[in-house]
């Protein structure tokens, strides 16, 4: 039997945190303070008892009394000029000093639990069509999306190399960046958090979580009303984002947010059509047509029934052309080949972090995908949607995997299978990766 | 305890600003309180409601004697107990609610095992009667001295230290044995 004051220790400090929701101090608050209203209508406060009759009576307590009131009256000064200059800040204020500001600037980082790093960048948003993203490797982006057709500009100034992206179709499109959406937040669903320190300053804090999949916490200056920290988490992702370093109102010159290349650059430039399409079937001449790498297709097995070849767009939402190419075996299982236009080493650059499940003699390796199982069932919907006599898309199998195969040459293809493939098969599958020559 | 008296003072001359800082001060506190002895959020909400309100229409009148938090936590217990009576049933803690336990420890299994005793210790703190729960909590929990316990509910200060007693002897020999691993 444990002595009673382990018992006592232990109710001590295992005191419940429990934090009032939001909906119920609105509820309290609103009802407490329309009592209070009612109540100082119906009657008149108490009066206040004469202190200075009772402190006044003793000689000792007069001069007391005076000293007290000098310091009081010096403490009284800083304490207003504190409360004035710290005054309480209402969500509604933030909102309003923020939609005055349309281009602001601040430093990005991403915090992931796993998967690859995202770099820290300075983002300059002169609007929601038009930014300049300098990146901590030293590259510039620039993404406009004000014209019909959309273009990115990624500029790498060590190596005097630009990427030039075509998204045709895509805009004129304005992209709600995170301070457009804390605009939103609506007072009600805003709880206080208090205030904190940084850098000596007292910053207060708001606190807007919409859904299990956002939660927002913005830090905001009370002289100025605008945010000085955001935090978005995204728990189901495991993933945070910081916003600091704020500016609202940059001065930079318009032409940092040109797509126009400097002189003397390298220039690759990459076509995406983002027209809306159905899937099509086509021939492997299509994809080596459609790709700006090498296209792949796959020679047929003896335990193939049937490789068929289709166009469709990103069903993982991105819009991109993408050239899928399934194959039937003769057990009913369906594999499918994903290729597009970023499908590289250098654009996808987080493969070679994930795990190597396969290392073929020929060069070619096979490794793990981060969202393996979201990735496979988006593709083999998209493959058996468009292609229905290979398996109805609803019957598709829970052992369902995906892989990224990178070849000798860099070019990343997916890979995704309905069922479960041994290693044999899948070494036999690697080796049947035809490059598709030009005619 | 100045501020507090001074919040009062303004709060009985019908200051909103003074109301409004009371309850942001103390209203986590006393939710998590409710809901420690009613093992239930929304019986806690109605509970923090009820003791505002009630705060709230004694503004001109209230005398403050002792704590305000002490006061306040003495009225959310008093509501709490005549919410048990009127048929409300204690239930289990839910995993949610253990997760709002603070762990004294970073490391991840010792916060999960504490986490796990802190959940039993609940539950078996809500099988007690709940008078004892009360003096239990409100004395380890919110600082409250037997005497101002004694006060609050208008018993001898013998009843409110038996109940303590009886209290914790009931919860060792229902966690004996498994506090010890």
């Amino acid at each position: 039997m444990k002595p009673i004051n382990d018992i006592e220790k232990l109710i001590k400090h295992n005191r419940l945190n429990l934090t009032a929701g939001s909906e119920m101090n609105e509820r309290i608050l609103g009802n407490i303070l329309e009592e209070l209203q009612q109540k100082t209508k119906s009657k008149p406060a108490d009066t206040k008892p004469n202190i200075w009759r009772i402190i006044m009576k003793s000689k000792t307590t007069k001069f007391t009394t005076a000293a007290i009131m000098i310091i009081g009256v010096i403490i009284g000064i800083k304490h207003f000029y504190y409360s004035y200059d710290m005054s309480n800040v209402a969500w509604g204020q933030v909102v309003e000093q923020l939609n005055r500001y349309e281009k602001y600037k601040c430093r990005q980082r991403v915090i992931r639990e796993q998967g690859p790093k995202y770099p820290t960048m300075d983002v300059y948003h002169l609007n929601l069509s038009l930014r300049r993203q300098e990146v901590e490797d030293g590259s510039v982006h620039i993404i406009d999306m004000r014209g019909k057709d959309a273009i990115t500009v990624e500029l790498y100034p060590d190596q005097k190399k630009a990427i030039v992206t075509k998204l045709i179709g895509y805009g004129p499109k304005k992209d709600p960046d995170i301070i457009d959406m804390v605009k939103r937040f609506e007072q009600r669903s805003t709880e206080k958090l208090g205030t904190k320190k940084l850098n000596g300053k007292i910053l207060y804090g708001f606190r807007h979580k919409p859904n299990k999949y956002n939660d927002y916490t913005v830090w905001v200056d009370p002289k100025t009303k605008l945010p000085v920290e955001i935090e978005l988490k995204h728990p189901t992702v495991g993933q945070t984002i910081f916003m600091d370093e704020f500016e609202f109102d940059f001065a930079l010159d318009p032409s940092a947010f040109s797509t126009k290349i400097p002189d003397g650059y390298e220039v690759e430039t990459i076509l995406q059509d983002y027209r809306p399409r159905e899937p099509k079937e086509i021939t492997p001449e299509n994809i080596r047509s459609g790709l700006n790498h090498s296209a792949y297709t796959v020679k047929k097995l003896p335990w193939m029934k049937k490789i068929v070849s289709i166009e469709a767009l990103d069903p993982l939402g991105t819009k991109a052309i993408e050239y899928l190419t399934g194959v039937q075996s003769n057990e009913g299982n369906i594999i499918v080949i994903v290729q597009g236009n970023y499908y590289d080493l250098k654009r996808m650059a987080w493969i070679p972090k994930q795990q190597l499940v396969l290392e073929c003699p020929s060069g070619v390796n096979l490794y793990t995908h981060p969202n393996g199982s979201i990735y496979a069932q988006r593709y083999l919907e998209c493959f058996t949607k468009a292609i229905p006599e290979f398996v109805d898309y609803k019957n598709l199998s829970e052992e369902r995997f995906a892989r990224m195969i990178v070849m000798p040459d860099e070019t990343a293809l997916g890979f995704v299978a309905n069922k479960k493939i041994g290693d044999e098969n899948l070494r036999e599958f690697v080796g049947a990766l035809t490059k598709i020559e030009a005619n | 305890m100045l501020e507090d008296k001074l919040l009062v003072w303004r709060f009985n001359r019908g200051s909103r600003k003074a109301l409004c800082r009371i309850y942001e001060k103390y209203r986590d506190d006393l939710f998590s309180l409710a809901a420690t002895i009613l093992h239930d959020s929304s019986s806690a909400e109605d509970v923090v409601h009820d003791v505002f309100l009630s705060f709230t229409r004694s503004a001109g009148t209230f005398r403050l004697s002792g704590s305000l938090k002490g006061y306040l936590a003495t009225c959310v217990a008093n509501r709490t107990r005549n919410s048990l009576r009127s048929g409300r049933r204690l239930r289990t803690l839910e995993l949610g609610e253990v997760e709002s336990i603070k762990s004294t420890s970073d490391k991840p299994p010792t916060a999960l095992i504490s986490k796990e005793r802190a959940k039993k210790l609940y539950n078996c703190l809500g099988q007690l009667p709940c008078e004892q729960q009360e003096v239990i909590i409100l004395h380890l929990q919110y600082d409250l001295k037997f005497r101002e316990i004694a006060h609050s509910q208008n018993i001898s200060i013998n009843t409110v230290q038996s109940r303590y007693r009886y209290g914790l002897d009931k919860l060792r020999s229902m966690l004996d044995g498994e506090m010890e691993k």
